[in-house]
């Protein structure tokens, strides 16, 4: 008897976090836009870019060949828009390596491809909030200092409040890029 | 043979190794390096191994003087997820050839020691099962520089 109400207790209490878990899930994707980003110059939203599209990579630094050609498209894509076109559009570049990827280094990093980028990290529960609005994965492949991270590579164009408007892969060329930037900035 | 024109033999033979890495069955074209950001403390290596020979050949090791480590990637894609594993088994058979090249399969060079400009020659190292050693010479690309487009 002292077993069966162990057991019913530890079943309600189980019930009871994966209903506040759903809870908490749904309820982040409501507020991605509201999840604190650390960026070289301070704290960042995704809704601090109010009126702008985002142009939104995932990456690290220590990725040696797909996240450079990436950001190499972004950059390249940005420089196709004129002045007023680029003033709309905020490219943003998430870190996936919050471990190692701090805000100046990243900073440092994208002002290699581009003046108008920003970079982002997120440390604990905001960064998996943050990957998880997106439906990116991350995963660290080894403990070896030099670990690498297997994720996902998309690159997201993002209207207001953080609303998916164009998903692309990572080896979009920069001119579809600059296409679905103004084909958005028309609508 | 008189002795000048010797020396002059002698040192057209020691330029050859800069222009041509053929050193046995293996030749090894079209190696270069992505010029990595300025923070950066990898980047990738990418050329073309071909098995000229008859016979099989397995890459024993690769390593430079420039990086702590290097390794050869396997890059593969599912569900937009990117997957990068280190190709433990490099191996070529008899007319094959392997392609390491932007975007796909490459080179990673692990700790970098210096910084690595446009221009740079990095020099590799390749050694096969067999004991054959290869010297790659690969030249830094910085990226960012548009090519320009040619029409035929």
């Amino acid at each position: 008897m002292f077993y069966k109400s162990k057991f019913f207790q530890s079943f309600f209490l189980l019930l009871f976090l994966s209903s506040l878990l759903l809870f908490a899930c749904s309820k982040q994707e409501e507020t991605a836009v509201m999840i604190p980003l650390q960026s070289h110059a301070g704290e960042v939203h995704l809704s601090d870019f109010k009126n702008q599209l985002i142009l939104l990579s995932f990456g690290y630094t220590h990725c040696p060949d797909v996240c450079p050609a990436t950001l190499l498209h972004v950059s390249q894509a940005l420089n196709l828009l004129s002045i007023a076109e680029r003033k709309k559009v905020q490219a943003i570049f998430f870190s996936v390596d919050p471990q190692r990827d701090t805000p100046e280094l990243l900073n440092k990093y994208v002002q290699y491809f581009h003046n108008d980028m920003i970079a982002v990290n997120a440390e604990g529960l905001n960064y998996s909030r943050f990957l998880k609005a997106f439906n990116i994965e991350s995963q660290q492949l080894s403990d070896d200092p030099n670990y690498e991270i297997s994720h996902t590579s998309y690159l997201f164009l993002l209207g207001d409040d953080a609303k998916v408007l164009d998903i692309m892969g990572h080896e979009t060329a920069a001119k579809f890029i600059a296409e679905a930037i103004r084909k958005h900035l028309k609508d | 043979m008189k002795k000048p024109c010797f020396i002059i033999l002698v040192l057209m033979l020691s330029v050859l190794p800069s222009l041509s890495v053929y050193a046995g069955d293996l030749v090894i074209e079209e190696a270069w390096v992505r010029m990595p950001p300025p923070v950066a403390e990898t980047a990738a290596a990418y050329m073309t191994l071909t098995n000229k020979g008859d016979k099989l050949i397995m890459v024993e090791s690769i390593d430079s003087e420039a990086a702590a480590k290097v390794e050869f990637h396997q890059m593969s894609m599912s569900n937009g997820m990117m997957h990068m594993a280190e190709m433990k088994d490099v191996r070529l058979d008899a007319g094959e050839s392997l392609v390491f090249k932007a975007g796909s399969n490459h080179l990673m060079m692990i700790d970098l020691k210096d910084t690595l400009k446009a221009g740079d020659k990095v020099s590799l190292q390749l050694t096969t099962k067999d004991g054959s050693k290869y010297q790659i010479h690969a030249a830094v690309r910085d990226m960012r520089v548009q090519k320009h487009e040619h029409h035929h």
